[in-house]
C-alpha cells in the first residue's frame, strides 16, 4: 500500500493548498523492536494555522492535535501491553509535496500481561497459574513523527502516512520505571471518508 | 486471543523427555520468567542462578553445554528480582541478597510443585550465582538436593585478593617471557603494577571494580580453549530473545547496583563448612574474574565435613567455562549429579 501511495505522490502536482481534514482515523502498525503491534487512534485537529514560507510560494500549515485510541503489542515470553492512549501533537505540514513532521507528548494506561502463565501461591498454600497474569502498566510518552499528507499532492487522495518512533516509560517496571521504545507506520484517514 | 494461542504454541511441550515450558513465577512483588527445557524423566532439575547481577539466564540457554545438561536433566532458567525480563513493583529495600535468595528457595518449592514432590533440585550458579546459591543454602530454609558453583564468588572480599595476587602472579610471569607480544607485555605490567599497589587488606569499592574490569581484559590476553559447537537454541536466542536489551539493562542497573552494594561486604567464605549437601566446585584455571582458589576453599570446608564434594579445574578456561569447554563443564557436572544425587 505504502509503495502505491509514494507513486502516486511522485506523479502529483505540487502546491495544491488544501486544509488538512480535522478528523482522523490513525490505523497504524506499531513494532517494539522485532515484535508486532496495532495502534488505533481518532484524531482532531485542534487549532491550526497557515503561514508563507519565506522565499517560496509553499504554505506551512501548523496544527495541534489531540487524539485518543488503543495501542498494544506483543512480546513473546515478555509482556503484551495493552493500553488506551491519549496523546497531544504539533504537526507542521509543507503544501508543496505534504511532507510532515510533528512532535508527540502522550499517556497510557492499561495492563502488561506476563508472556506466559503466571503462577503464583494462593492463601490456601496452593500454587495456581493464571494465563492473565500481569500487572496495571502507566506510561507517559513522548515521540517525534515524519509523514507526507497525501491531500497536499492529489487532492482525491484523502490519506497520510507516517513513521513514529516513540519511548514509552512504562510504570512500574521493577523498583522504578522502564524505558520502552517503539516504531509505528500508519496511515491516517479523514473520518468522513470511511 | 491469537496471542494466547501463539503462546501456549511457543510456550509448552508436554513430553516429559523433552520438556519446554515457559511461564512466570510471582512472589514478594516480582514475575519471574521461568524456563524450563530438557530432560525431566531424569528426576532432576538444575534451577540455574545467573551472573550479574543484572545479567539474565537466557544468556545461559543457548549453548553447547546447555544441549548436553538438557539431554540428561530438566534445566530451569530464571531471571533474578529486577533483572532480565522480570516484572513487578516492589521497592529499593528488596533488593538485597537475603530477598534474592528467598525468591529463589520460593522458586524451588514452585518447581516441586508443579512437575513433582520426587524430583530433585540442584542449584547451579554461575559468577554472581555464585553468591547467590551460597546464600540460598545458608541464609533460607531451601529444599535442595545439591549445590554446583561453577566460576562463583561467594566472597567477594577474598575474591578481590585472590584476583589481585593473580595478577601480581602472572605479571611477574610474563616479565621472564621473551616471546610475549608488546600488547600483552603492556597490559600485564599495567594490572601487576595496579594490583601490586593495592592494600591487600583493604580494598576499596572502585578499585574491586576497576579489579573486575581488568579481570574480564585479561581474558583478551591468555589462551583460552574455544568449542565449535554451536548450541541447538542460538537461533531462538538471535530472534525470539524474550528480554528487551534497553529495558533489562535500565532495570538491571538498579538491581545490579544495589545488589554489588551488599556483595561488596559480604563473605561467606567462614560459613561454607554449613553446606549439607552435595556439592560440585568447577572453575576455570584462566579465569581472573573469579580464582580458583574460591572453588578450593569451598571444596576443602565443605570436604571437612564429610559431605559428598569434587573440585574440578577445568585447564585451558576462563570465567566462561561453559563456553570454553562445553563439553568438559556439561561432563562434569553430570557425573557429579549422577555419582551424588539420591533419588527422592
Amino acid at each position: 500500500m505504502l509503495p502505491l501511495l509514494l507513486a502516486a505522490t511522485a506523479m502529483a502536482v505540487p502546491n495544491q493548498v488544501e486544509l488538512v481534514p480535522k478528523y482522523r482515523l490513525d490505523t497504524s502498525y506499531v513494532a517494539q523492536a522485532l515484535r508486532p503491534g496495532l495502534r488505533v487512534a481518532a484524531e482532531q485537529s485542534l487549532w491550526s494555522s497557515e503561514r508563507d514560507r519565506l522565499f517560496t510560494d509553499e504554505k506551512l500549515i501548523r496544527e495541534f492535535t489531540g487524539s485518543v485510541g488503543f495501542m498494544g503489542w506483543w512480546h513473546p515470553y515478555n509482556q503484551t501491553p495493552l493500553m488506551a492512549t491519549a496523546e497531544l501533537g504539533f504537526r507542521r505540514t509543507g503544501t508543496f509535496w505534504g511532507f510532515q513532521k510533528e512532535a508527540l507528548l502522550g499517556l497510557g494506561m492499561g495492563y502488561a500481561i506476563n508472556g506466559g502463565r503466571t503462577y503464583r501461591y494462593n492463601d490456601d498454600g496452593e500454587l495456581k497459574g493464571n494465563p492473565l497474569g500481569g500487572r496495571g502498566l502507566i506510561a507517559p510518552s513522548m515521540g517525534i513523527g515524519f509523514g507526507q499528507d497525501l491531500s497536499q499532492v492529489k487532492p482525491k487522495l484523502k490519506a497520510s502516512w507516517h513513521l513514529r518512533g516513540r519511548m514509552h516509560y512504562q510504570w512500574p517496571y521493577n523498583v522504578a520505571g522502564a524505558p520502552v521504545f517503539t516504531v509505528e507506520v500508519g496511515i491516517s484517514r479523514p473520518w468522513s471518508g470511511l | 486471543m491469537s496471542w494466547l494461542i501463539l503462546n501456549t504454541l511457543l510456550a509448552c511441550a508436554e513430553n516429559p523427555a523433552d520438556l519446554s515450558d515457559y511461564w512466570y513465577f510471582r512472589t514478594d512483588g516480582v514475575d519471574l520468567p521461568v524456563r524450563v527445557e530438557g530432560n525431566l524423566e531424569s528426576g532432576v532439575i538444575l534451577l540455574m542462578l545467573h551472573g550479574g547481577p543484572g545479567g539474565s539466564a537466557v544468556d545461559y540457554n543457548y549453548g553447547y553445554d546447555t544441549d548436553l545438561l538438557e539431554d540428561a536433566f530438566a534445566v530451569a532458567y530464571f531471571d533474578q528480582r529486577t533483572q532480565g525480563g522480570t516484572h513487578g513493583n516492589y521497592g529499593t529495600e528488596m533488593l538485597t541478597i537475603q530477598q534474592v535468595a528467598t525468591d529463589t528457595a520460593n522458586l524451588v518449592d514452585a518447581l516441586r510443585d508443579r512437575y513433582g514432590q520426587d524430583n530433585q533440585v540442584w542449584l547451579y550458579g554461575h559468577s554472581w550465582g555464585g553468591m547467590l546459591g551460597t546464600a540460598t543454602l545458608l541464609d533460607t530454609d531451601a529444599d535442595v538436593d545439591g549445590w554446583i558453583e561453577a566460576a562463583g564468588s561467594h566472597d567477594y572480599p577474598l575474591n578481590d585478593v585472590y584476583t589481585a595476587r593473580k595478577f601480581i602472579t602472572k605479571a611477574a610471569d610474563v616479565a621472564l617471557q621473551s616471546t610475549i607480544t608488546e600488547e600483552d607485555a603492556q597490559f600485564w605490567d599495567e594490572v601487576g603494577g595496579f594490583a601490586g599497589g593495592l592494600d591487600l587488606e583493604n580494598i576499596s569499592e572502585s578499585d574491586s571494580l576497576q579489579l573486575n574490569q581488568y579481570a574480564f581484559t585479561a581474558e583478551e590476553h591468555v589462551e583460552l580453549a574455544s568449542s565449535d559447537e554451536f548450541g541447538s537454541g542460538l537461533l531462538r536466542y538471535m530472534l525470539l530473545n524474550p528480554t528487551v536489551k534497553s529495558t533489562s539493562w535500565w532495570s538491571g542497573l538498579w538491581g545490579g547496583n544495589a545488589l554489588n552494594d551488599d556483595a561488596f561486604t559480604t563473605s561467606y567464605t567462614p560459613r561454607l563448612g554449613e553446606i549439607a549437601v552435595p556439592s560440585l566446585f568447577i572453575y576455570g584455571d584462566l579465569d581472573f574474574v573469579c580464582p580458583k582458589e574460591l572453588g578450593e576453599d569451598a571444596f576443602n570446608a565443605v570436604d571437612a565435613q564429610g559431605i559428598s564434594t569434587d573440585f574440578v579445574v577445568l585447564e585451558a578456561s576462563g570465567h566462561s567455562l561453559m563456553v570454553n569447554q562445553p563439553e568438559a563443564f556439561a561432563e562434569e557436572i553430570i557425573t557429579f549429579v549422577d555419582t551424588w544425587g539420591v533419588p527422592r
